[in-house]
């Protein structure tokens, strides 16, 4: 009997590591009926439906579980992200405290909680438990991202870029290295190169909304209608601030000495203006429907 | 060192410091003038709880207090030698405040612009900024009008 349950749940988890979450999910109800108190599968019940977008379902299950086995570790750091999704931050602070008390070593755990502390804008705070994850998990993905969320933070270029790399020498085909990748990319505004690695990201993800709409942003960004936005895309609302000092100056310099081009050149400013609201949603739109989303 | 990290941080009600976006406080600045610009910055600040921006804004409420200062005294001919002959005076001083508006958001998103990236990279939602800036924009520009006043009334 033990080795069924052990079977089962193997084959679970696997089932869940290639994303069959029907497979597993039906695998799941079975061995549950036979094992209805088992603590490893109660906690495959609740990831199943976390990664299935099912968070409700996924709480109470984790209620469950945390009542009768309130040490469950793998329950007890899906319930702190669960905290953290419902935006309870400071329940999901208490429960990677209790994880790191008993897990001092964890470089994993020190990540996770950095990452919780960069959303909860203590940032020195984070980039400090980012070092500390990253001193205790050298190789860790999480640890890496977390260090290097840290530097794209503090607008550390050159620091970002070793991190980058060393994430991309590290863990080059995963998911959340590309999603680095490409944040890094579109910083930059390298947008068409960000585009390139996100189709790659929808490639690997084919069911993924998020990936997909990355993939319709970055092409609303980086298509050729745009280019003449592309600094104001590129530095933000720096760019139109310095846009709005440029045509004072220019406008004042055309009422003192041409005055008879100031009305052209109104024109031309406004017009540029009126493109920079108008034109972008539009063809934003237009992207999404063709896109089917 | 270690220990230092593994104290809580957070306080037990939900979490609800989102920033206003620098967008809207943009156009804060650039259609509310420099007071309006204060005011809804230090709702970011507030949020923060970051006592230590009020040095930066106290900083800015002098420079629009002498701002208007030479409005009224008319010293804003002193910028005369730097534009004589080559640029429409009238239409730069008209737009000074405006220009001090947009300098104070780009201090005030100096001061706040690792939080900014942060919620940019965190998908983090930004409250309703609409009635805040209105708010902001309106008692914004009664403050400019009596600070105006005392000033006009003084010299």
């Amino acid at each position: 009997m033990e080795m069924d349950a052990q079977d089962s749940k193997h084959q679970i988890a696997l089932l869940i590591e290639r994303q069959r979450y029907a497979q597993a999910a039906s695998l799941l109800s079975d061995t549950l009926a036979k094992y209805p108190d088992d603590a490893d599968l109660l906690y495959s019940t609740a990831l199943i439906d976390y990664l299935m977008r099912r968070k409700e379902a996924a709480y109470e299950t984790l209620r469950h579980l945390l009542t009768r086995t309130p040490t469950h570790v793998n329950g007890r750091s899906l319930m702190a992200q669960l905290h953290e999704d419902r935006n309870e931050l400071a329940s999901a602070e208490a429960l990677w405290l209790e994880l790191l008390k008993e897990y001092p070593e964890s470089g994993w755990l020190y990540a996770k909680y950095a990452m919780l502390m960069y959303r909860a804008f203590h940032i020195a705070k984070a980039r400090a438990l980012a070092k500390e994850a990253l001193r205790l998990a050298p190789e860790s993905e999480d640890a890496l991202i977390a260090h290097l969320l840290g530097q794209l933070i503090a607008g550390d270029r050159a620091a970002e870029k070793d991190s980058l790399a060393e994430l991309i020498r590290k863990h080059p085909e995963n998911l959340a290295t590309m999603h680095m990748l490409v944040t890094h990319l579109s910083q930059q505004g390298k947008y068409v190169a960000a585009k390139r690695i996100a189709i790659e990201i929808l490639r690997l993800q084919p069911d993924s909304r998020e990936a997909l709409t990355l993939v319709v942003e970055l092409e609303h960004v980086s298509h050729w209608s745009m280019l003449p936005l592309w600094p104001l895309n590129r530095w933000g609302w720096a760019a139109s601030g310095g846009l709005w000092l440029a045509c004072l100056i220019a406008l004042a310099f055309l009422r003192k000495q041409a005055p008879d081009i100031l009305d052209m050149a109104t024109t031309c400013i406004l017009s540029y203006v009126a493109y920079s609201w108008i034109y972008p949603p539009i063809l934003k739109r237009w992207l999404m429907r063709r896109a089917g989303l | 060192m270690q220990d230092n990290l593994l104290v809580p941080s957070l306080s037990n009600k939900r979490h609800n410091v989102g920033l206003y976006s620098v967008r809207s406080s943009f156009l804060v600045a650039f259609f509310g003038g420099p007071i309006a610009q204060i005011l809804y910055s230090t709702l970011n600040s507030y949020r923060l709880k970051r006592p230590q921006d009020s040095l930066f804004y106290l900083g800015a409420i002098v420079l629009s207090c002498l701002l208007f200062y030479f409005q009224i005294e008319g010293g804003l001919a002193v910028l005369t030698p730097l534009v004589d002959g080559l640029l429409d005076e009238n239409h730069i001083t008209r737009n000074l405040p405006r220009l001090l508006a947009l300098l104070i958001w780009g201090g005030a998103y100096l001061l706040h612009r690792n939080f900014h990236r942060s919620a940019q990279l965190f998908n983090m939602p930004a409250p309703n900024p609409w009635i805040p800036a209105l708010l902001c924009m309106g008692v914004g520009y009664l403050l400019s009008t009596v600070i105006f006043s005392a000033l006009a009334k003084a010299l």
